[in-house]
């Protein structure tokens, strides 16, 4: 198979088989049947489409097929054009690079060298116009563990609950109107069972909050470290001021 | 992205975990639609004693002999057909009944409902 064509100084994509390369102008190119051929030539005639009617990441999908089916490096060019036009220029700079590596006799060689050159530049004023994100630390891992330690005991805390107020439902229930019931073995077992849930979610309760209230602290002051947040609780007549600054 | 995303899914459970550990942790029954017979004629549910003259488990309360139930302000019921009112109440004035009593001690024809007196304040 050969797909040939030349660079073009707008670099826009290549059409199909454009003019014929010499033997020496790349490297050994991959040899493919006549179907991979003809399944290559489909991919890029319908990245073609794509890359005309503007929509430029079917049209990169359907180039990269056809480059990894045939490897002829011409595809290499028409994925510069294209990563050029979403504005991925390190990758067209990649493919560019790659397009000079295996073509190192091509007759457009200055040419590719001065996209890739220009895809630099490119880059390099994108990176300028986007700052990388600040990367903002999370908070220590212990004190985030021990408040996610602290939710979870008071959500097991608040299920036990559920089971004692579920008791209480039940002692407290009526068999019927009018019916007096004789409190026996099995109604104290409830009792017994509802008491001890009730025990058990107010101590989970108890030592959940706590956790909860020292990891929130911690991280609290962590942030106040680190960005200067503030927290401040003023008593005031019926109930508690809380002055923050974030 | 993270403290953002984390800190506001940790708010939320925080939250949710403070408002069901507060309303959801208590064993506290309701005993105004129930009432409990003594059994062995000693245990009663934790917190109702229990009367041998009648037989039944109540509180303590200012308006029965052998307990009751505070039902509003200066308003008893008090079960058990010997359970007359305290001095300083009397039967009150209107009507008013729970479903596990007979609202007249002597009309009872249910075995299980209870002849309860219904004792007031008397001014």
């Amino acid at each position: 198979m050969l797909i040939t064509c030349a660079l073009t100084q707008d670099a826009s994509a290549r059409s199909y088989k454009r003019r014929v390369r010499a033997v020496n102008e790349c490297k050994s190119e991959k040899q493919v049947s006549e179907a991979d051929a003809d399944k290559s030539r489909r991919y890029f005639e319908s990245g073609m489409i794509y890359y005309q009617t503007k929509d430029y990441v079917k049209a990169r999908d359907e180039f990269r097929i056809a480059y990894e089916i045939s490897n002829a490096p011409d595809f290499l060019v028409n994925l510069a054009s294209v990563s050029s036009k979403l504005r991925a220029y390190g990758d067209a700079v990649k493919y560019l690079d790659q397009y000079i590596a295996e073509c190192p006799n091509s007759p457009d060689l200055s040419a590719a060298i001065q996209r890739r050159d220009d895809m630099m530049i490119a880059q390099t004023i994108k990176e300028g116009e986007e700052p990388p994100p600040e990367r903002i630390p999370p908070p220590p891992k212990p004190a985030l563990a021990l408040m996610g330690a602290g939710a979870g005991l008071l959500l097991i805390g608040a299920g036990l609950g559920g089971g004692a107020i579920a008791a209480a439902k039940q002692v407290g229930a009526p068999d019927g109107i009018g019916v007096v019931r004789e409190f026996d073995e099995n109604w104290a077992a409830i009792e017994s069972r509802g008491k001890s849930l009730s025990a058990a979610a107010i101590a989970l309760d108890v030592v959940g909050g706590a956790a909860l209230a020292a990891g929130a602290i911690w991280t609290g002051l962590w942030y106040q470290q680190r960005d200067g947040i503030s927290l401040t609780l003023a008593p005031r007549p019926g109930g508690i001021l809380v002055l923050g600054r974030f | 992205m993270f403290p953002q995303i984390a800190l506001s899914a940790l708010r939320g459970l925080l939250l949710m975990a403070l408002v069901l550990s507060t309303t959801v942790s208590c064993y506290n029954p309701d005993y105004s639609n129930i009432l409990y017979s003594c059994n062995r004629g000693i245990e009663c549910p934790d917190g109702l004693g229990c009367f041998q003259k009648t037989g039944f488990c109540a509180y303590s309360v200012a308006g029965c002999r052998e307990g009751g139930y505070l039902i509003e302000t200066d308003r008893y019921i008090c079960p058990g057909d010997a359970n007359n009112c305290m001095v300083g109440y009397g039967s009150c004035p209107a009507s008013f009944s729970v479903d596990y009593c007979s609202p007249n001690p002597s009309q009872s024809s249910n075995m299980d409902i209870a002849k309860c007196f219904y004792c007031c304040k008397q001014n």
